[in-house]
């Protein structure tokens, strides 16, 4: 069932979308981290276009958050460089990242427990009064908190002035995920975004990716399993122990045919040690 | 309707829990009057007010530090450092500098000594209680070697430099605005709301760009400022820079500021409580002071208050949790 010669089509082609538009919007090239002694990115190339859904998978300690991390700002990277729209970029700080239209929902659910809803889902951005410009505009940060949650479908949009510490595990992770919904611009990074959600949920993270590809945002998925972003992702890419094994548009392969190629790429990463 | 019973009722317990130091200043005012009925008289209650204002802006100061996350063990010594190094300032050079100016030297020093801190602890992310401790010991010696060992009597500091400190009126007035001007700052504006943030969770901060080493230094600049302000007010107070004068505020600064419902978990608290928190001490203090306790008497005493304020607060936040928990 292995088919060796798809393995030739790896890293050389972007989905039927984007042909037109040749230069990615966001392009990584030979991205290296180091944590001490532990390689943790091994010269990782991705090239994302827009309004393309990737879906980054790989199992725990593959690389997947550092590499977010890198291209949200948190952490540097210690060789490689960074292209936005074919312009060489350096992000320092999640403020360039924000800058370039990069935003990201992490996994470490970034949310201050003793602060309500309204103002976790504006942290670091809070919205100041047009007329009195330095002093916080509450009422509309809560407005916008309770459209936005409403939106999705979240019943805490009825309680925007509760500490997030009191919220379920799937309530808080709905916090992150309308954070990225308000702030979407080019590209939205989705680091895990349905642990801890219901069946509803998921289904609801999975219509935002889609709404976002109609609006012509970019979108990385990331994910343990292939199962959960097939669905939505226009291209597979897969990372262990810091390399990237896999990266294939998905329209060209059945879900069976894409499970095979993760099995075959892992065996083959794996008899090399 | 029975639901909206419970509901208010609610509301209202989470409410007293959420500025206990207020109903508890209260309670305890009348108790202790109660035993001393003078308490009640209100030119007593005034000079409680007038007293408690000193201690008052540092309890300020320690209260940043902790809403950040951080604490401040260098605020008394900030305190007579910064009042003794302005007294000798104007001391010596009181006719080139205007009066007006003079009134904004302490804190500018207060400033430059939190200023101090926060390089170490927000850019070089040094420990603030090592940090503290050791500018702590620092500004204590060094308000000593500058002193040479004298008081700087009235005689020497300009008349307007004495006033806001030595005024009833006046201290209490400006104590008013300047706390309500930083409870403000604390809720309404984004850098404010920052220091709650760093408190709750410096790295959930940096990921959302807050930058947490800037922020450090923010919060000890501010904290070295307020202890700047309390300077003012000890020396207009005393009518003297004594060479004691901040030896024996950590304490309380503590011990208010934990009354006052500020978590030492840091992230949360508010300002307004902090105050309450003062006014409770400066109560106590001025009922003790009706007896005769000796200073090592009150030592004792300071130290009680602050394990029994750590003990206190942790029973209310479990209490208030609790409560939030249901609703």
């Amino acid at each position: 069932m292995w088919d060796s010669s798809l393995m030739i089509n790896i890293n050389m082609e972007p989905s039927v979308e984007q042909k037109v538009e040749n230069i990615p919007l966001l392009e990584l090239r030979d991205i290296h981290k180091f944590y001490g002694k532990i390689h943790a990115l091994k010269g990782i190339d991705l090239k994302i276009y827009e309004g393309e859904v990737i879906g980054l998978i790989g199992d725990n300690g593959a690389g997947k958050s550092t590499l977010v991390k890198i291209i949200a700002g948190v952490i540097s990277k210690d060789k490689g460089e960074i292209y936005y729209k074919g312009q060489k970029v350096d992000i320092r700080s999640v403020k360039d990242a924000r800058k370039l239209g990069i935003e990201t929902a992490f996994q470490e659910m970034t949310l201050i427990d003793s602060l309500d809803v309204g103002l976790n889902i504006f942290l670091g951005r809070e919205l100041t009064n047009p007329s009195i410009p330095f002093i916080l505009d509450y009422k509309t940060m809560h407005i916008k908190s309770r459209e936005i949650l409403s939106k999705l479908g979240l019943k805490i949009a009825e309680s925007t002035r509760r500490e997030v510490r009191f919220l379920s595990g799937g309530e808080r992770q709905g916090i992150v995920v309308a954070r990225a919904m308000l702030f979407k611009s080019k590209l939205v990074i989705l680091d895990e975004p349905t642990r801890n959600l219901s069946v509803a949920g998921v289904k609801m993270v999975l219509d935002f990716i889609r709404d976002l590809k109609k609006e012509g945002i970019a979108c990385i998925f990331i994910s343990h399993t292939l199962h959960h972003v097939y669905d939505v992702a226009d291209r597979i890419v897969l990372l262990s122990r810091g390399e990237k094994l896999l990266d294939v548009p998905k329209h060209k392969y059945t879900l069976e045919e894409l499970e095979n190629m993760i099995l075959q790429a892992a065996y083959l990463s794996e008899s090399r040690i | 309707m029975v639901g909206l019973g419970i509901q208010t009722r609610q509301q209202l317990i989470l409410f007293a829990l959420e500025n206990v130091a207020w109903p508890l200043f209260i309670i305890i005012y009348i108790i202790l009057g109660l035993v001393r009925p003078i308490m009640f008289s209100p030119t007593y209650f005034l000079y409680i007010l007038y007293l408690s204002i000193p201690l008052g802006f540092t309890i300020i100061a320690q209260a940043i530090c902790l809403i950040g996350g951080a604490l401040d063990l260098s605020i008394g010594s900030v305190v007579g450092f910064s009042a003794m190094l302005a007294g000798l300032i104007l001391k010596e050079y009181s006719y080139v500098i205007p009066p007006w100016l003079s009134l904004l030297l302490p804190i500018f020093i207060g400033a430059l000594c939190g200023m101090f801190n926060g390089f170490f602890i927000g850019f070089l992310r040094l420990n603030p209680f090592i940090v503290t401790l050791a500018t702590m010991m620092m500004f204590q010696g060094l308000k000593i070697i500058i002193s040479g060992g004298f008081t700087i009597p009235a005689g020497y500091l300009p008349e307007l430099y004495l006033l806001p400190g030595s005024d009833l009126t006046i201290s209490i007035v400006s104590f008013i605005v300047i706390s309500a001007i930083m409870w403000f700052f604390l809720r309404y504006t984004r850098k404010g709301i920052h220091i709650y943030v760093i408190g709750g969770d410096p790295n959930v901060g940096y990921m959302m760009g807050i930058d947490p080493r800037s922020m450090l230094f923010l919060i000890f600049t501010l904290s070295g400022m307020f202890s700047g302000i309390s300077a003012l007010f000890y020396t207009g107070f005393n009518r003297s820079v004594p060479i004691t004068l901040g030896n024996e505020i950590l304490f309380p600064s503590f011990a208010a500021a934990i009354i006052g419902g500020i978590s030492l978990r840091g992230g949360r608290g508010s300002i307004i409580n902090a105050v309450g928190g003062a006014l409770l001490l400066g109560a106590i203090e001025a009922f003790l002071v009706t007896f005769a306790i000796s200073p090592e008497g009150r030592i004792v005493g300071y130290g009680l208050m602050v394990l029994i304020a750590v003990l206190f607060n942790q029973f209310r936040e479990s209490l208030r949790d609790s409560i939030l928990r249901k609703i």
